[in-house]
């Protein structure tokens, strides 16, 4: 369950990384025009999400093998989100 | 660095897509040998006694095996011994293992290299100790694996080389990847399934290169790490006698003897020592069982037996080393903390190899494994699709080639690792040379899928995608569910019992194989119908 929980944080966090971006963010909301303050919330979370991902990891895990999870499911999410998007 | 990135990428890509393909396999290298080894299905077993199982299972290995054998004829004066000396015994098991394979090393007494060695092995039912039929082979740990790091090129380490090179290239092209990769930020989550085929392929290649970027560069990395040995024998040719003067001022300073006294002493009790060991890690708050354990000298007044933690819980392989005379079980040595260079060198190892127990990483690193693939062989396309109809224009045969060698490469891998697990399920057991048919089944159903690539190759110089794909992946479907079936037929095991059962290995297998098969035919029915063809051989920039 923590392992599930940290992807979901990895994946959630690219995905507020990726709605920074203009294009994805416009592929999300159309026109929609995004404040600066969305802006700033969306990175404070991503990062908020990156970080508690890491955490749980090396909670659930030896460090050095919590550290490798951490790396491949940011990998893994990367894809997942990028899916996402391209659907 | 698009030269560099395209060149290098393009002709080392195809030994890559192998040591990707391959590696990823090997994550999962027990529980393929599980499906192709019925009599050894049953639970992972921890080190067995020393006393009762392994001894007696050592002390009747007398003699190398015969391939080592054959080989060292070339590598001593005169002729072999018939008794050859022992040097050592040893085992390494981990979580995953329900067998063992135990090993014996003997000395050549007149080798052209001083401390020249052999080997003779036997694999062992831990239970009993009884040895299994050395006919059948470890598909996954015996086969695939060595494939992934050697090619099974075993004249003059060629294959170790020509994966090391590959390796290097694959620094290189990631390296220069990400430099020419002007939008590698900006396009990290780019798929545009909707837009024209060549930006598909591209953004594919980037999304896969990209993502795994930390995971492709570690583990190329680490591959050229484990085996710096090779690639630099300064401690076997120009510093040898450097070499060997450390060897001795290490067994001085350990207090482990070097050589044999030439004495002959009994061996006492290995099993005390496992318990003693047991009981002082447990103290260190890092309870855990066997890893590995070595008998130097057996049977010698010198000989010693150094016990090793499983790395289990942790990247290392093994660690907090512990040594005891083998005479009278006195400690000799508890290994220190490790240094600092010790240390990342044991992390940059165990990460590569993987032997902790930790089943989502294996499946993360699978996934690593198989991002490479696709980032290599969507790198192929890409190059096809870029330059065909300029090619067709011209003439020229040179996509031609590289499109023959993508399918054979990418379906073609496939279909003799297919073909292989078929043949495993249906040679008789009892057959002679069994293994020898399932690896010839391997390498001519391999040669095979490359002849009707380069046959079925000849439409793609006009444009059109090559029909050896699409027929290659009817082949790589049928044969994915010829083996799980065939699983059923000759053992029983069909998918529902296992599943029922949690016996996993198999189960899981035969998941996978049900998995492709399905994949490699959807893939077939969606290239029944003609790709559109590029709007114009220029519309895309090559990276």
């Amino acid at each position: 369950v923590t392992g599930l929980l940290s992807l979901v944080l990895a994946a959630g966090g690219l995905g507020c990384f990726a709605l920074v971006m203009p294009q994805h963010w416009r592929q999300w909301r159309g026109d929609a025009t995004r404040s600066s303050a969305l802006t700033l919330l969306l990175r404070l979370t991503g990062g908020l999400a990156l970080l508690g991902a890491l955490l749980l990891c090396l909670a659930n895990a030896h460090p050095s093998i919590g550290a490798l999870v951490w790396v491949m499911q940011l990998a893994f999410g990367a894809v997942l989100i990028a899916i996402v998007f391209a659907g | 660095m698009t030269w560099l990135h395209t060149w290098f990428g393009l002709v080392l890509g195809f030994v890559l897509v192998v040591v990707f393909f391959f590696g990823a396999l090997s994550v999962f290298d027990r529980e393929i040998d599980r499906w192709a080894m019925p009599a050894t299905r049953f639970a992972p077993q921890h080190m067995p006694s020393f006393d009762r199982v392994l001894r007696p299972a050592f002390e009747r290995i007398t003699t190398a095996d015969a391939d080592d054998l054959t080989a060292a004829a070339g590598r001593v004066k005169g002729t072999l011994p018939t008794q050859l000396p022992l040097v050592d015994w040893s085992v390494y098991t981990t979580h995953r293992d329900p067998v063992l394979t135990i090993y014996t090393s003997f000395s050549l007494p007149n080798a052209l290299v001083e401390g020249d060695h052999i080997h003779g092995h036997r694999t062992i039912d831990p239970r009993d100790g009884k040895v299994l039929p050395e006919g059948n082979l470890k598909i996954g740990s015996e086969f695939f694996y060595p494939l992934h790091y050697s090619l099974h090129l075993e004249w003059k380490q060629l294959g170790y080389w020509v994966v090391g090179l590959a390796a290097l290239s694959m620094l290189a092209a990631l390296v220069s990847g990400v430099v020419i990769h002007r939008k590698l930020l900006r396009e990290l989550f780019t798929l545009r399934p909707s837009m024209q085929r060549q930006r598909v392929t591209l953004d594919l290649h980037n999304l896969a290169g990209v993502v795994a970027l930390p995971f492709h560069f570690l583990f190329a990395l680490t591959g050229l790490v484990i085996f710096a040995g090779i690639y630099f024998p300064v401690s076997g040719t120009q510093l040898r006698p450097l070499a060997e003067a450390h060897e001795q001022r290490e067994s001085a300073a350990t207090g482990l003897p070097h050589a044999p006294a030439g004495v002959t002493a009994p061996l006492v009790s290995v099993d005390a020592m496992v318990a003693d060991a047991q009981r002082r890690w447990s103290v260190r708050g890092m309870a855990g069982e066997i890893g590995y354990l070595f008998v130097n000298h057996p049977g010698d007044a010198n000989g010693y037996v150094s016990l090793y933690r499983a790395g289990t819980d942790r990247v290392a392989l093994t660690g907090q080393g512990i040594h005891y005379r083998a005479s009278d079980g006195v400690l000799l040595r508890e290994d220190p903390p490790e240094t600092t260079i010790s240390s990342v060198n044991e992390f940059l190892t165990g990460l590569h190899l993987q032997h902790f127990r930790h089943w989502p990483l294996r499946f993360l690193y699978l996934f690593g494994g198989l991002a490479g693939c696709a980032c290599i062989a969507t790198g192929f396309l890409f190059f096809v699709e870029k330059r065909k109809v300029l090619h067709a224009r011209s003439g020229l045969g040179g996509v031609r080639l590289v499109d023959a060698l993508a399918i054979t490469t990418v379906t073609g891998t496939l279909i003799a690792t297919l073909s292989m697990l078929v043949a495993n399920r249906l040679l008789p057991a009892e057959m002679t040379a069994r293994s020898d048919w399932e690896r010839a089944v391997f390498w001519y159903a391999w040669l095979a899928a490359g002849a009707h690539a380069f046959w079925r190759s000849r439409q793609s110089q006009g444009g059109t995608l090559a029909p050896a794909w699409r027929e290659q992946c009817l082949a790589v479907g049928t044969l994915a569910l010829a083996a799980p079936v065939l699983n059923w037929i000759t053992t029983g095991d069909h998918l529902l019992a296992t599943l029922v059962k949690g016996y996993w290995p198999v189960a899981g297998m035969d998941l996978a194989l049900l998995l492709v098969s399905a994949v490699a035919s959807l893939a077939w029915h969606r290239l029944r119908v003609p790709l559109p063809r590029p709007a114009s051989a220029t519309s895309v920039a090559i990276p």
